[in-house]
């Protein structure tokens, strides 16, 4: 996979965010899981703007639990 | 806006101490003995996410002063040398500039680590470390570095050189990393080795008791047993978060508590998120605004706060909140912000907290914030701060004009990531119209030569070049000529640079200077002396004009070298003089060995011998193997004239090492040129013609093509059958009388004729050979030559003694004693130049006897000046004269013959 190549991604953190919490991650859908996780979806132009987004769920202290690639565009 | 050539922004001491302590910091001894280990270990390694009390822990741990200063951060007798990171130190030059401070700081180690990255062109940090560990060795200094928020790194080049740093560590260096992240570094292989102490999340979290210490010492009562527990569990012991929880509970009673308690346990949410709003909710509304709106800057000063709200409250608001607690700290000031005002940050937690809920609140505010602080900041002509504001906007077409503006600047104060990050992160449209960013950021690229980096932004923008400016199109050629240089295409380069100066407006001095620089280096490579020296000559004119220092220099460095090439050795050390003593710059090594070289063949030994050293060690560290192979050919030649020939050949071995590892092609034809005449001298003619033909097979233009056929020349005289004599004579002839572009110069013009004479003797024409040689003496009187005659040998100096001109009697005073002896044996009843020097030697001034005296008892200048209360040059300059007068070389002689004169005894 090209690292320059756009490409939609699902990361999914423990605990459901709130608004102020999915503010932080423009781009992105939240989606509240029943198992208490939540689910950010979004299209990001290459694998920098992922790293970005993990960069913050760490730096929010969110325990990531899963990322994947949904779709290439 | 400031124009270039100022000096590298300082360095802020905030960055190089510890944070202070905070006043109710819970203590937590059995971490901070763990912690302690750090004195112990090669490499500490403490990782763990946001929030976990990382850096309190580690200075908690390192007793570290309330003050932060440095002679409190001791334990036992180990220094810490800290370093403060942040996203700006995200290039290897300026971590390495940070770490060379810090650890200066720390052991008295480091200075000239600082100092050499502080310029736009610096050396590779790698070369300047193995230097500095070693003096850390030497000195047996222990010091633990410590690298907080390392994660804000991700230059791949500071974790090579970091790995290389642990591997070469001296006993007495500790290495310790704070980190979000655990760095790309071999931790497995250190691990193994049992050379790594690691402290992780699960170490630092706060245990229940720790958790009720802390929340009792924030809100100053204790907490019920419930909310200890409820906060620590929903927390999971980390620090931010039960700092957060404390703020919460702080203004609420105690059904609040209860409240919030049963949220905490219930654990749905995120827990954070849910207390951020908790304290939010319990401030007063104008405070809770302040907060997210504040939010928005990584850092803010009360007036810049009151600016973009429209507000006069903002001192009173951050008092308040301060006063609360709320995760307020001291932040540097944003770059070239008005000076005189204080500026504050959140913790970066608490920051992100709130700025979610502002995006919320009031969405698009961020926006229009941040929009009024980058006009702010313009107004007040901080264009880097105006354009992080810009970036964080996300307002493209101001960050492409802020960068046009701007970027020439930012690349001379060695910000050239910065430039390359804020390109990048532009939309192919709008950095279409931020050229002159691209050109500045193309300069930056050349000056650290990443030719191939350059070539990519140079194809970029030639698609766009029908929409430059008239200037910009010439920047262009300029740089696309340079590059064309470096790859050895000199007759595109020279045509480029003629397009680049043809199209370089008459007032743009800075697209001038850099199209005459570019023109030069085409002539140079072509072997056009004469044309590279003018037009660099005009570069180093406008250089000036536009105080573009690192140019200038460079520009000086080359006619340094130009000008020894074609004789002109005065010329050659005065456009060198004003880098002499600037060891800092890059081209200063470069600038002394043609300094070096032009001395020497003046046979100022004395101020060759004090300039040598320094100028190897310079080129040394900045790895330069270009002026590596000068400085050892002057060496070489150096140790020829005291008579050392083992070392002689020594130091040609250095050169030709240097050589094999990447010089221009003139350059390694030269050295070979050298290391033939060497051979000759040694009496070895068939080495000679190894070199000879290795030389002659890089097919070479210009003075080195010319040095070539003189060494020939003397090749074929040494063999000395009639068919070579008659080669050396028509090989010396086509030199003498060449003339134009291809005019060899007064260095090998001389050369030629010294060689012609002796050609001649040998054929039996000794007075066509006196004739020739006077010929020579008279060209060579101007600039000072004297060790090609010296080099040529006895015969030279027999020839010499039947020149009668002033100058020859100067030279023939520089031969070695032997070779004068057997030049009087041999051609003159008498020894003119001693009988010279001593008719000279009652013209001695009172000054000069007074330095000739402290010469004989002090043994460097330096002291002969701190005698006699004068500066070194002052010495310099009597010294020479002395030499002259009295028709020495070296200061050994001038007091051996002070000596028999009678001189030094008690008057």
């Amino acid at each position: 996979m090209a690292p320059t190549a756009a490409r939609t991604y699902e990361i999914r953190v423990e605990r459901h965010l709130g608004p102020a919490a999915a503010a932080l991650f423009p781009g992105f859908d939240v989606r509240h899981e029943a198992d208490g996780s939540s689910v950010l979806t979004g299209a990001l132009p290459d694998q920098a703007a992922l790293h970005g987004a993990l960069a913050l769920v760490r730096d929010l202290g969110l325990v990531l639990t899963e990322v994947r690639v949904v779709a290439g565009a | 806006m400031r124009r270039h050539g100022r000096a590298p922004e300082p360095i802020p001491r905030a960055k190089l101490r510890p944070p202070p302590l905070h006043p109710r910091l819970v203590s937590r001894p059995g971490l901070e003995a763990r912690l302690a280990e750090a004195w112990r270990s090669p490499v500490t390694l403490v990782s763990a996410p946001a929030g976990f009390g990382k850096t309190s822990a580690v200075v908690a741990a390192l007793r570290v002063g309330e003050d932060g200063e440095f002679s409190q951060h001791q334990v036992g007798d180990r220094p810490v040398a800290w370093v403060a990171l942040d996203e700006r130190d995200d290039d290897s030059p300026r971590f390495f500039r940070l770490l060379g401070a810090s650890l200066q700081r720390a052991t008295g180690h480091g200075a000239e680590l600082e100092r050499a990255l502080a310029s736009p062109q610096s050396p590779p940090p790698r070369a300047l470390l193995t230097p500095l560990l070693n003096a850390l060795d030497e000195a047996d200094a222990r010091v633990l570095v410590c690298l907080d928020d390392l994660h804000l790194v991700t230059d791949p080049r500071v974790f090579e050189d970091l790995a290389f740093l642990v591997e070469h560590a001296p006993p007495g260096l500790r290495l310790m990393m704070v980190t979000r992240a655990d760095p790309p570094l071999p931790l497995h292989r250190w691990r193994a080795r049992g050379q790594l102490l690691e402290l992780r999340a699960e170490d630092l979290r706060l245990r229940a008791d720790e958790a009720a210490a802390l929340l009792a010492a924030e809100l100053g009562r204790p907490p019920g047993d419930a909310t200890a527990t409820a906060v620590q569990r929903a927390t999971e012991g980390w620090a931010a978060g039960v700092w957060l929880a404390a703020l919460a509970l702080q203004g609420a009673g105690r059904p609040d508590e209860r409240t919030i308690v049963a949220r905490l346990i219930l654990g749905e949410g995120f827990a954070l998120e849910y207390l951020a709003e908790e304290v939010l909710a319990r401030l007063s509304g104008p405070l809770a605004a302040f907060l997210l709106d504040t939010a928005a800057f990584d850092a803010f000063a009360p007036e810049l706060v009151d600016a973009v709200r429209g507000s006069d409250d903002a001192q009173e608001r951050l008092d308040e909140a301060r006063a609360r607690g709320l995760f307020l700290q001291p932040a540097h000031a944003p770059p070239g912000a008005p000076v005189g005002l204080a500026w504050w940050r959140y913790h970066r937690l608490f920051r992100a907290l709130l700025q979610g809920r502002g995006r919320v609140a009031a969405p698009g505010r961020e926006r229009n914030l941040l929009r009024r602080a980058a006009d702010w900041f313009e107004v007040h002509d901080a264009h880097e701060a105006a354009l992080e504001a810009a970036l964080a906007a996300d307002d493209g077409e101001r960050v492409a004009r802020l960068l046009d503006a701007a970027a020439y600047g930012l690349v001379m104060d060695g910000r050239a990531s910065f430039v390359e990050r804020a390109l990048e992160g532009l939309p192919d449209g709008v950095r279409a119209r931020a050229p002159r960013a691209r050109l500045a950021y193309g300069w930056a690229l050349l000056l650290r030569g990443r030719y191939d980096d350059l070539a990519t932004v140079l194809g970029g923008l030639e698609g766009a070049a029908n929409a430059l400016s008239t200037a910009d199109r010439a920047q262009l050629a300029a740089l696309r000529a340079v590059l064309a240089d470096t790859h050895g295409r000199a007759d595109e380069a020279l045509a480029l640079a003629r397009d680049a100066l043809a199209a370089a407006p008459d007032g743009d001095t800075v697209t001038r200077a850099a199209a005459q620089m570019a023109l030069a280096g085409a002539h140079r490579e072509l072997g056009h002396a004469g044309p590279a020296i003018a037009a660099y000559e005009r570069a180093l004119a406008l250089c000036r004009a536009a105080r573009l220092p690192v140019p200038e220099g460079l520009a000086r460095a080359h006619l340094g070298l130009l000008y020894v090439q074609r004789g002109h050795l005065r010329k050659a050390t005065s456009v060198t003089m004003p880098l002499a003593d600037a060891a800092g710059h890059p081209a200063a090594a470069a600038a002394l060995a043609s300094r070096c070289s032009a001395l020497l063949e003046q046979d100022e030994r004395e101020a060759v011998r004090s300039a040598l050293p320094e100028a190897t060690a310079l080129a040394e560290r900045a790895g330069q193997p270009a002026v590596l192979a000068n400085l050892h050919l002057v060496w070489s030649r150096l140790h020829r004239a005291d008579g050392d020939a083992a070392l002689a050949r020594e130091a040609l071995e250095a050169a030709l090492a240097q050589a094999e590892r990447g010089v221009p092609t003139w350059l390694r034809a030269l050295v070979a040129v050298r290391a033939a005449e060497a051979s000759l001298a040694d009496g070895d003619a068939d080495a000679a013609e190894v070199h000879l033909r290795a030389a002659e097979a890089l097919r070479v233009r210009g003075p080195a093509a010319s040095a070539l056929v003189l060494a020939r020349g003397r090749l074929h005289l040494q063999r000395g059958t009639p068919e070579d004599l008659g080669a050396a004579v028509a090989a010396a002839r086509s030199l003498v009388d060449e003339a134009g572009d291809a005019d060899p110069g007064d260095g090998v013009r001389i050369g030629a004729l010294v060689l012609l004479a002796l050609a001649q003797a040998a054929q039996g024409g000794t007075l066509a050979a006196r004739a020739t040689l006077a010929r020579a003496v008279r060209r060579a009187e101007r600039e000072g030559f004297v060790r090609t005659f010296v080099e040529a040998g006895p015969t030279c100096a027999a020839l010499l003694a039947g020149v009668g001109h002033p100058y020859a009697a100067r030279l023939l005073v520089a031969f070695a004693p032997e070779d004068r002896a057997r030049a009087g044996a041999s051609e003159t009843p008498a020894d003119v130049g001693v009988a010279d020097a001593e008719a000279a030697s009652v013209g001695l001034t009172e000054r000069e006897r007074d330095i000739l005296r402290a010469l004989a008892s002090a043994n460097t200048y330096r002291r002969v000046a701190d005698e006699l209360g004068v500066s070194v040059n002052t010495v310099r300059f009597h010294v020479k004269n002395v030499y002259a007068k009295l028709g020495v070389g070296t200061r050994l002689e001038a007091v051996d013959r002070a000596r028999q004169l009678g001189w030094l005894g008690e008057r």
